[in-house]
């Protein structure tokens, strides 16, 4: 049973207009094995997972797809499912007005008498979600569970169509620490009962974790695949990345004890607000530090950033510039008095998608270098030229629609684009999500350069690694509240997760 | 995740959008030339502008709009409301550039009222505007007391209306260079066509990036509102009378499928002001293609709505 293949994949080959996404690539999964798709972005696992679920069709003529014995090719997501192949998706597809049961069975309802049959839905709906350990009421709305226990709604519904192989694709990235430790425990249930798992992600750590192999791609081609036994954490990087990896890894910065008593700039005292989402911050962030921001998620991390940026106006308590309480009106107040705020979602908050790339990038500076209210295109090209060449941004050209840019190089543009207002403290949250291992490398590098250069940053991240080789300092934050700091020398990763959990059993 | 850089040549399909009013206008007029008796004479050309004018106002108006991520459908009554201040005032004496200025003023004013209650309190723009087109068209009538205005006793409305230069050429033709220069410059070359794009392609993303977003969709609510009124001064000299129940009747819907064609993104963040002008000269020229060939006016909305369809599904977002 163990080692029977489940999916193999013969001289996969893939074309787009242009472009050879895939170049004959092989691999197998057995039953019941919790496998690791690693690469960097353009790597082709993102095809590979659209070719296996019917999304997209592999280049006819050579290759073979086998899955359960048998030569398959699943012409859409629906072929696939039937087959027993469902995804689960980072952003999920689900339905948020629809109860609970409703989505587990959407498409496959029980029936009596031609009718929906309820009871049986709902009934079926309980155990199946208890069966990977939640217990809700099935029949409220979708919308008013979390992120995580709608994941686990979605993996039932994959379940309740007699799945055999499930490909999470990203589906760690809107968890905390304890949802993902969940989702796991049912990634292993599942392994128990012979179901085989592909998983994608660009958080190294998590698939030590959970997986038992991974097969490595790069630039469409496939690598190697090795059990995670015999692949240390540096080697998969060198395979990913192709080169030597020791440098990125594990390079704690060094400390300038004398940012700790740099004038304060930036101070937040008692803030809260009337939904409960913060209970009382306070922070003080001196002059050219990196001060950390840690905590779950929904510790208020990122509602601290926004009434700092003046995005959120409605709260209680005081932010001070320097010396001065301020409330902003709106982020272009906050602006005008050297704050800029690089936001975690960079597709809703951060990029135009249809816009050039110069556009992107000066949009903050725009009203600066235009005189009258009439643009001046040349400066905007100047400065877009000046941070391509200064931050290596990998772009066509100033004039390519920033959504053709790699998520990495979308990054780069935010970043000059708030480097371009020369603010005096910048306000990052995750800014390296859903980036691939070698530009996250490059964006920490960048973020040195940026708080040597006296630039204040106030750093708002889930991995606990990038802190611990960012941050001067980091404040922990539990519902709402500072429940403790570490500084310089105190600051590992254990730390940080020993104050959270103190902080959890606190309150 | 990973997406692959293409560097593809334009497709047909981007083509058509960028391009496919300009080709489709200049196919309409080819068409006509071969087809329609009498079509190829600078009479023609003067006709379709002296019609396109009006509306190409608040079709530009319309691109603002649209390209902010929203819609105006209350200009065709915004025309009317415009149309009936003036009237009023000319009729009991007052002068006409003065009633003119009040009129642009008050559609402004409610242009401002339009653009905040969207951006501030966050009502619906199709709803907000459906609503205004039916109150401020019910406001019109009780203004003029429902009563209709002959106007072409007033020199200033005649010479608006029906002057024409020596060759014929009408005196709409200053207008049309006019609104077609200005809206080719406020939307490529200066801030707030930049800051229009911006707050249409990702509204949150551009309060992030200390555009204030209140003021510019304030701001394209009352352009639009000011262009819509100007819209009516121009057509209510051109009849030289005004019709409050009639005057701007459907006279968004021209302007919005002019946008549509024209190849400026439905969802917003993509403005295409040149697209949006040919598209307007489409739908002028349909009406005066049909007219010509002695085909019932009714036949031309079908042809339009034929157009308008294939435009909206040649835009359709790509689905993989």
């Amino acid at each position: 049973m163990e080692n029977q293949v489940l999916l193999e994949m013969k001289q996969i080959s893939k074309t787009f207009p242009g472009v050879k996404a895939l170049k004959n690539v092989h691999f197998k999964v057995h039953k019941g094995e919790v496998m690791a798709f690693m690469g960097e972005n353009g790597a082709g696992k993102s095809t590979l997972i659209k070719i296996i679920t019917g999304y997209y069709r592999r280049d006819p003529g050579e290759g073979q797809f086998l899955f359960d014995g048998k030569e398959v090719n699943p012409r859409n997501t629906d072929e696939a499912q039937k087959l027993g192949i469902s995804t689960i998706f980072q952003e999920l597809n689900l339905s948020p007005f629809l109860s609970v049961a409703e989505n587990i069975y959407i498409g496959n309802t029980p029936k009596k008498h031609g009718m929906i049959d309820w009871d049986t839905m709902n009934q079926n709906a309980k155990k199946a979600l208890l069966d990977l350990g939640v217990d809700i009421d099935v029949t409220a709305q979708l919308s008013q569970q979390s992120t995580a226990i709608q994941q686990m709604v979605s993996i039932a519904r994959a379940l309740a169509r007699n799945t055999k192989l499930l490909i999470m694709d990203e589906a760690t990235s809107s968890l905390d620490t304890g949802e993902v430790k969940v989702l796991f425990d049912v990634v292993k249930t599942l392994k128990s009962r012979g179901i085989a798992t592909i998983f994608v992600t660009h958080k190294m750590d998590e698939i030590y974790q959970v997986c038992d192999s991974a097969t490595i791609f790069k630039d469409g081609e496939y690598v190697d695949c090795l059990p995670l036994s015999q692949l240390p954490k540096l080697k998969l990087i060198s395979l990913m990345i192709g080169r030597d990896a020791s440098e990125l890894v594990n390079k704690r910065k060094v400390y300038d004890p004398d940012k700790g008593k740099a004038e304060i700039i930036c101070r937040v005292v008692g803030v809260q607000k009337a939904n409960h989402r913060l209970n009382g911050i306070n922070l003080e962030i001196h002059k050219g530090e990196v001060l950390g921001l840690s905590g779950l998620l929904g510790s208020g991390r990122t509602e601290t950033a926004k009434v700092i940026f003046g995005d959120d106006v409605h709260y209680d308590g005081e932010v001070y510039m320097g010396q001065t309480a301020i409330r902003f009106k709106c982020p272009a107040d906050a602006m005008k008095k050297g704050l800029a705020f690089c936001s975690e979602d960079r597709k809703a908050e951060g990029i135009f998608p249809y816009m050039s790339v110069q556009d992107n990038l000066t949009m903050t500076i725009l009203s600066k270098i235009s005189r009258f209210g009439i643009l001046n295109k040349r400066e905007q090209q100047k400065r877009t030229l000046e941070y391509i060449q200064k931050i290596a941004i990998k772009t066509p050209g100033p004039s390519t629609k920033i959504k053709d840019l790699s998520g990495g190089n979308q990054q780069k543009v935010i970043l000059s684009r708030w480097l371009a207002t020369h603010p005096d403290l910048i306000i990052l949250d995750e800014p390296t999500r859903g980036i691939d291992v070698g530009a996250k490398g490059e964006i920490e590098d960048l973020i040195k350069q940026i708080s040597d250069s006296g630039i204040s940053v106030l750093y708002i991240s889930s991995e606990l690694d990038e802190l611990v080789r960012e941050c001067d300092r980091i404040v922990i934050l539990h519902n709402g509240k500072n429940v403790g700091e570490l500084r310089n020398e105190e600051i590992s990763s254990d730390a940080i997760m020993g104050v959270i959990a103190h902080g959890r059993i606190d309150t | 995740m990973a997406e692959h850089v293409q560097k593809e040549p334009l497709s047909f399909r981007e083509i058509f959008i960028r391009y496919g009013a300009v080709i489709a206008l200049a196919g309409l007029i080819l068409f006509n030339a071969l087809i329609t008796k009498n079509f190829l004479s600078l009479n023609t050309l003067w006709l379709v502008i002296k019609q396109a004018t009006p509306i190409l106002f608040m079709t530009v108006g319309m691109t603002f709009v649209i390209s902010s991520g929203g819609i105006d459908i209350s200009t065709g009554s915004m025309m009317a409301f415009c149309g009936i201040i003036v009237s009023l005032g000319i009729t009991n004496g007052g002068n006409f550039i003065f009633w003119c200025i009040v009129g642009l003023v008050a559609c402004g004013a409610i242009g401002v009222f339009n653009g905040w209650l969207i951006a501030s309190v966050g009502v619906q723009p199709v709803i907000l505007t459906l609503v205004m087109q039916i109150v401020m068209r019910g406001i019109t009538v009780l203004m003029a007391k429902s009563s209709v205005f002959v106007l072409g006793g007033f020199p200033e409305v005649k010479t608006l209306g029906l002057y024409r230069f020596p060759g014929r050429v009408p005196i709409q033709i200053i207008f049309f260079v006019l609104i077609i220069l200005a809206g080719v410059f406020v939307l490529w070359k200066t801030l707030l066509g930049k800051y229009v794009e911006a707050v249409g392609s990702n509204p949150k993303a551009a309060r992030l990036t200390g555009v204030r977003t209140v003021a510019v969709i304030i701001g394209v609510y009352m352009i639009s509102a000011i262009l819509a009124g100007s819209c009516g001064i121009l057509e209510m000299c051109r009849n030289a009378a005004l019709d409050p129940n009639e005057l701007g009747k459907l006279y968004e819907l021209d302007a919005i499928a002019g946008v549509a064609v024209g190849g400026t993104s439905m969802k917003g963040g993509k403005a295409n002001v040149v697209g949006s002008i040919a598209g307007c000269l489409i739908m002028v020229l349909i009406g005066t293609t049909v007219n010509m060939n002695g085909i019932p006016f009714a036949a031309s909305n079908i042809i339009k709505a034929g157009i308008i369809i294939f435009a909206l599904a040649i835009q359709r977002e790509r689905s993989v």
